[in-house]
């Protein structure tokens, strides 16, 4: 090809055919949902509200002592006497997944979780949309970390020089 | 920037334009949760979809791989624009997406065969002793090529001026830069396509 050559004069662009907005529209939306299902399936929302009752506390200790012989159980309860609500709420809330919250939620009638429901609705839970939102402290996150962060993205640091000019 | 409104009459009909939406509108809206940043997601697929559309369609020249190359474009950029600081524009951001999971799609998919691919994007007009030697598919092919070696912005205007017919007021404007970076931006680009064509023909 000679240098002088502008092959830009010697090519004929093709027109790329455009779906129309609908197709767009029906996009986002297929978007939209299946980022919410995927945000209300983790039910860290309904979590909160299952160990903030004190239902949850009475549960944990029903767990404990399942299948537990009398006397055993009898010197655990005298233990727990010495635990708080409070402690015995942030235990359930440290380990949950270790507990069934189908039957956590048993505990609980149905105008307690009606009223819970109303005092946490699910744009408030939703936690993992604050979790993403929460700024990160680069701190925490040595050099080489970022690097191979960057290098599973494919990101090209030269390229991302060009963003920071 | 604040919003414009674009009128736009054709012969024999009047058609007005929808106004194009602010970046940082969309932005605030999405921050905001909830109704609202489904409502700012919608808006960004309404301003950008069809440019990254054709984006990804004249590399993969198939409808159904486009399709499911900017779905998974719109769900990544779904989650991350928490994230996005606006340290370029957003389309630039987008773009950058739509080129990282074209390629690495393509990557996963090059061993399937049977695909109905469109014509290719570029025909070659008579004239040009050069181009006599290859068909569309081949410059189809270096083009591509070419266009992927360009560092990022470089691309990104290339798109909007070459395959989007953009003026570059508009451009500027969706960039955030000036017309005279961008008119310089583009004739490096061109010359660069250009060199590297050389370089592939006269192999």
């Amino acid at each position: 090809m000679k240098e002088n050559e502008d092959i830009f004069e010697h090519l004929k662009k093709r027109k790329i055919e455009t779906p129309s907005k609908d197709y767009f529209d029906a996009l986002a939306a297929s978007v939209i949902e299946q980022e919410s299902k995927e945000t209300k399936v983790i039910p860290i929302g309904r979590k909160i509200f299952y160990w903030s009752t004190a239902a949850a506390a009475i549960l944990v200790v029903g767990f404990f002592l399942f299948n537990i012989p009398r006397q055993t159980q009898t010197n655990i309860l005298a233990q727990l006497d010495d635990v708080s609500t409070e402690e015995l709420i942030l235990y359930v809330y440290e380990n949950i997944d270790d507990f069934d919250t189908e039957q956590l939620g048993e505990t609980l009638s149905d105008e307690e979780i009606d009223e819970l429901d109303e005092e946490l609705s699910i744009e408030m839970l939703d936690i993992s949309y604050v979790e993403s939102s929460e700024s990160i402290s680069f701190d925490d996150i040595d050099e080489q970390e970022i690097l191979d962060y960057l290098e599973l993205e494919d990101i090209d640091l030269d390229e991302l020089e060009n963003d920071f000019i | 920037m604040s919003l414009q409104q674009n009128v736009q009459y054709k012969e024999n009909s009047k058609i007005k334009m929808q106004p194009r939406p602010d970046d940082k509108h969309i932005l605030k809206l999405f921050h905001q949760g909830g109704r609202n940043r489904n409502e700012a997601f919608r808006i960004l697929v309404d301003a950008y979809g069809e440019m990254l559309y054709r984006q990804i369609r004249q590399i993969t020249r198939n409808h159904e791989l486009t399709n499911d190359i900017l779905q998974n474009v719109l769900v990544k950029a779904f989650q991350k624009l928490d994230a996005f600081k606006g340290d370029s524009a957003l389309y630039t951001w987008l773009y950058r997406i739509a080129r990282n999971e074209t390629l690495n799609y393509l990557d996963k998919e090059k061993r399937r065969t049977g695909i109905d691919l469109d014509e290719p994007v570029f025909e070659i007009l008579a004239g040009s002793n050069s181009l006599e030697r290859i068909d569309g598919e081949r410059i189809h092919e270096l083009l591509m090529n070419a266009i992927d070696a360009l560092p990022e912005k470089q691309a990104v205007v290339f798109q909007l001026k070459y395959f989007e017919e953009l003026k570059y007021s508009e451009i500027a404007e969706r960039l955030g830069t000036s017309e005279g970076a961008l008119k310089a931006s583009f004739f490096h680009a061109k010359e660069k396509i250009k060199e590297f064509l050389l370089n592939q023909l006269n192999q």
